[in-house]
């Protein structure tokens, strides 16, 4: 009867070692394993969102036809031809942008604690519970919450587990096609701009050089300013995206090797130090 | 050797650094000239400047080409993760850790700390963890 009346009501005793349980388990399992990945989750979405930025692939596309302002309508031809070929790379092209935003966004995912929805798992548990003769309600919601927060600690484990081996599986690729992406943006389509301003000078200088009229001399000379100074934008543009892609690299690189300690406070400042330069640049990008 | 893109690269910078040049040395003896011979130099000029930016076409061909391998690698892993966020939404696929509890909620209700202590290891390994 007595026992009966223990676990039928408030059993001081057990509720107290549950809480002592709750405690330690808390302790066991919490070291290093419960810090927020926010940082990780936000530069993930934000490198995701700056693969989005495909305008310099459209200006890579259209440079041939750009050039034809310039250029004798001899060299129509070669540039068309050019374009052609340049239209061929435009899927492979896109596809390392969005190969990366879709690795970016799945890191993203893995690194967000609202992906873990344990609510089935708690409801199966109270069932189990109520169908335990022995437990009263009070002990069956304590257990309740310990059990929530065994398999809310265990998922972010395991969570983090598979955030470590998708980190440590992709960094090598990863590294590649960002220094590939790179390669291509800056010497690439940094090396249309150069073209492009030497053919603008090209054109301009000719046609000033040839002129006779102050007034013609003085249209031609604010016509090349305008059309320098578009170059200059899209070159800006180029190496602001450059160092997007320099940080995004130097960003998993950390995070790589960094991997055993991905919960750690001073690695995740480091991240969000990362997320904040990143942040700035992608806004400088949108403005150009 | 077949050229890579670093060289392409290369080469599409030089060809532009020989146009830009033979553009200057036309401006700057611009006066030396027949208007025949300025007419050859900026043709020259164009070429040098296309078969820049042509190299440029053939190096970025090349550099998609070089990293097409890692490609693959990324959609391998892209994968894996994708399968875990799976798992994720669902914590059951996860981890089996309702059967494991519902074990350590009897060892807690029976109050025999043996059984807690053997159940709590269960549940950490029904965990993966």
């Amino acid at each position: 009867m007595t026992g009966r009346m223990m676990t039928r009501h408030a059993s001081p005793s057990l509720l107290h070692a549950l809480r002592i349980l709750s405690t330690m388990v808390l302790l066991a399992f919490t070291q290093g394993c419960t810090t927020n990945l926010k940082a990780i989750q936000d530069f993930a979405n934000l490198s995701a969102e700056s693969a989005q930025y495909t305008t310099l692939v459209d200006e890579y596309l259209e440079f041939p036809n750009r050039q034809k302002r310039y250029q004798p309508p001899s060299r129509y031809a070669n540039l068309d031809a050019m374009a052609q070929d340049r239209a061929t790379q435009k899927t492979s092209l896109l596809l390392r942008q969005s190969i990366l935003e879709t690795y970016m966004e799945s890191l993203g995912r893995l690194a967000a604690d609202e992906v873990v929805d344990n609510t089935e798992e708690l409801g199966k548990l109270s069932s189990a519970l109520e169908a335990q003769a022995a437990t009263n309600p009070k002990e069956a919601e304590a257990y309740k919450k310990i059990a929530g927060m065994v398999t809310t600690v265990a998922v972010k484990r395991w969570r983090q587990r598979q955030l470590q081996d998708l980190i440590e599986q992709s960094n090598a690729p990863i590294q590649l096609i960002l220094g590939s992406l790179q390669r291509i943006v800056s010497d690439g389509f940094g090396g249309d701009h150069q073209t492009e301003e030497a053919a603008i000078q090209n054109y301009y200088m000719t046609l000033t050089m040839e002129s006779q009229d102050p007034a013609g001399k003085a249209a031609l000379a604010e016509w090349k300013e305008f059309r320098m100074s578009q170059v200059h934008e899209r070159s800006e543009a180029v190496q602001t995206y450059v160092k997007v892609l320099a940080n995004i690299s130097d960003g998993h690189q950390r995070l790589f090797d960094q991997r055993q300690n991905l919960s750690k406070k001073e690695v995740l400042q480091q991240v969000g130090d990362s997320v904040k330069d990143l942040r700035t640049l992608l806004e400088t990008i949108k403005k150009l | 050797m077949p050229l890579s893109a670093e060289d392409a690269f290369e080469l599409s910078k030089q060809f532009r650094d020989l146009g830009i040049n033979l553009g200057n040395y036309r401006f700057a003896n611009w006066n030396t000239f027949t208007p025949t011979q300025r007419r050859d130099l900026e043709d020259e000029e164009w070429s040098l400047l296309n078969s820049s930016s042509d190299m440029t076409t053939k190096a970025v061909g090349l550099a998609l080409e070089e990293s097409e391998v890692n490609i693959q690698n990324i959609h391998s892993s892209v994968g894996k993760a994708k399968r875990a966020i799976k798992k994720l939404e669902k914590v059951s696929e996860v981890i089996n850790v309702a059967a494991a509890t519902v074990g350590l909620a009897a060892a807690i209700v029976a109050k025999d700390p043996g059984a807690i202590a053997k159940n709590t290891k269960l549940v950490l390994k029904a965990a993966n963890v």
